[in-house]
């Protein structure tokens, strides 16, 4: 029976070749034009009213933990991020997709993201392990940990970020938290959010409406 | 006839021989009947004690199997464990929460709150028979515990996955 299978196979493969065959014979009728509508409308999770996160600040691991308010500088926008770096899956895939988005962006609008990660972990993430893990991925982030929980659990509940770091008996954590990239205006203000998979054409698209609105430095 | 489609016909008939033949004597490689492919890691911060592998597992059989340990060398790091990383709904999980705004997708109707993200161990990760299943990010993934040393782009390392039935597989992990 193996061999009749094979045989399927092989005539399979043999018509498939000759469908192929044929659509390239067909000209370029068979391309596949891809192009991302470039929108002016933000293509990310928009909350209304938009939460005013510019009041707070956390301390700042790469300015020897000075305050860092939660507001863009003009001309720019602060991506802000909740997360761990014992994390395997989720964070380093946002990060590095977040990377890959803002190497999309033209040059000169790329220095007008700025980054920052907020660790939910502080237990485990001291201000030197998060700098360093922020770092791999944005040399220039902002690397933000406090072990003030009632300051990180405010910053998280302006953001609308949630996160449950829960210890078991035998020592193994287990960590949830929003896996959101927030967007945050010069006003201080969370503008637009992504999730996490979201495609690098929307975050690109966003972050061009979104650097257009912040105006010049 | 065009002389062209002669080689076409020609072409064809030689693939589909080959096809037959490969086919043929890859048939009898059914110790375990499963393949696995592209097998990757990102790489990490100097910092950074995790990762995680991805890789597609491939099952030729008809009879499901699973996927349930991966070993990996200790000069690589100590422990690995299956996990799936999974959302849970808004309401399922505390923490805090806004109240008095909605949030909504600008291109959905629907109100949307994307809950929390995390992860969890799973004694196995399923394998359908005649099914690809993909450990990528955001789903199932071999996550690696207490890194040796942090994971270089462009290197390489082994791992061997275990499956319940048939033979394990040694898989070289690019990490990218």
């Amino acid at each position: 029976m193996a061999g009749v299978r094979s045989w399927f196979v092989g005539l399979s493969a043999a018509l498939a070749l000759v469908a192929v065959l044929a659509g390239c014979s067909g000209g370029s009728s068979g391309a596949v034009q891809r192009s991302v509508a470039r929108t002016n409308r933000l293509a990310g999770l928009v909350t209304d009213p938009a939460p005013d996160v510019g009041s707070l600040s956390l301390p700042d691991a790469s300015q020897g933990g000075r305050d860092l308010p939660f507001v863009a500088q003009p001309g720019q926008v602060l991506l802000v991020y909740f997360g761990y770096t014992s994390c395997p899956d989720i964070c380093p895939t946002t990060l590095a997709d977040l990377h890959h988005a803002i190497a999309g962006l033209p040059v000169a609008d790329r220095g007008r993201v700025q980054m920052a990660m907020v660790t939910i972990d502080p237990a485990r993430d001291t201000p030197a392990v998060l700098q360093a893990y922020l770092a791999h991925f944005f040399p220039s982030g902002h690397p933000l940990a406090t072990t003030d929980q009632a300051r990180l659990a405010a910053a998280a509940a302006a953001f609308g970020a949630r996160y449950d770091v829960t210890v078991s008996t035998s020592g193994e954590e287990s960590v949830g938290h929003s896996a959101l990239v927030y967007a945050v205006d010069r006003h201080g203000q969370v503008v637009d959010a992504w999730p996490f998979g979201v495609d690098s054409s929307v975050v690109i698209n966003d972050l061009r409406i979104l650097l257009r609105r912040s105006g010049t430095a | 006839m065009k002389r062209w489609l002669w080689w076409v016909v020609g072409g064809v008939a030689v693939v589909a021989i080959v096809v037959v033949v490969v086919s043929l004597a890859g048939g009898s490689d059914g110790a375990t009947g499963m393949s696995v492919s592209d097998a990757w890691s990102r790489s990490t911060a100097s910092s950074q004690t995790t990762a995680a592998v991805y890789a597609t597992v491939t099952n030729n059989d008809g009879v499901k199997n699973a996927l349930v340990a991966v070993s990996v060398p200790s000069a690589v790091a100590m422990s690995s464990q299956l996990h799936e990383t999974m959302t849970t709904p808004a309401t399922s999980m505390g923490g805090t929460s806004m109240g008095g705004t909605s949030t909504t997708m600008a291109n959905s109707s629907s109100t949307t709150d994307p809950g929390m993200t995390g992860m969890q161990e799973v004694p196995s990760i399923p394998v359908p028979g005649n099914a690809t299943v993909k450990l990528q990010p955001g789903g199932y993934h071999v996550m690696l515990m207490d890194l040796a040393k942090p994971l270089t782009k462009g290197e390489r390392f082994q791992v061997t996955l275990q499956f319940a039935h048939g033979a394990s597989k040694a898989v070289s992990v690019q990490v990218k």
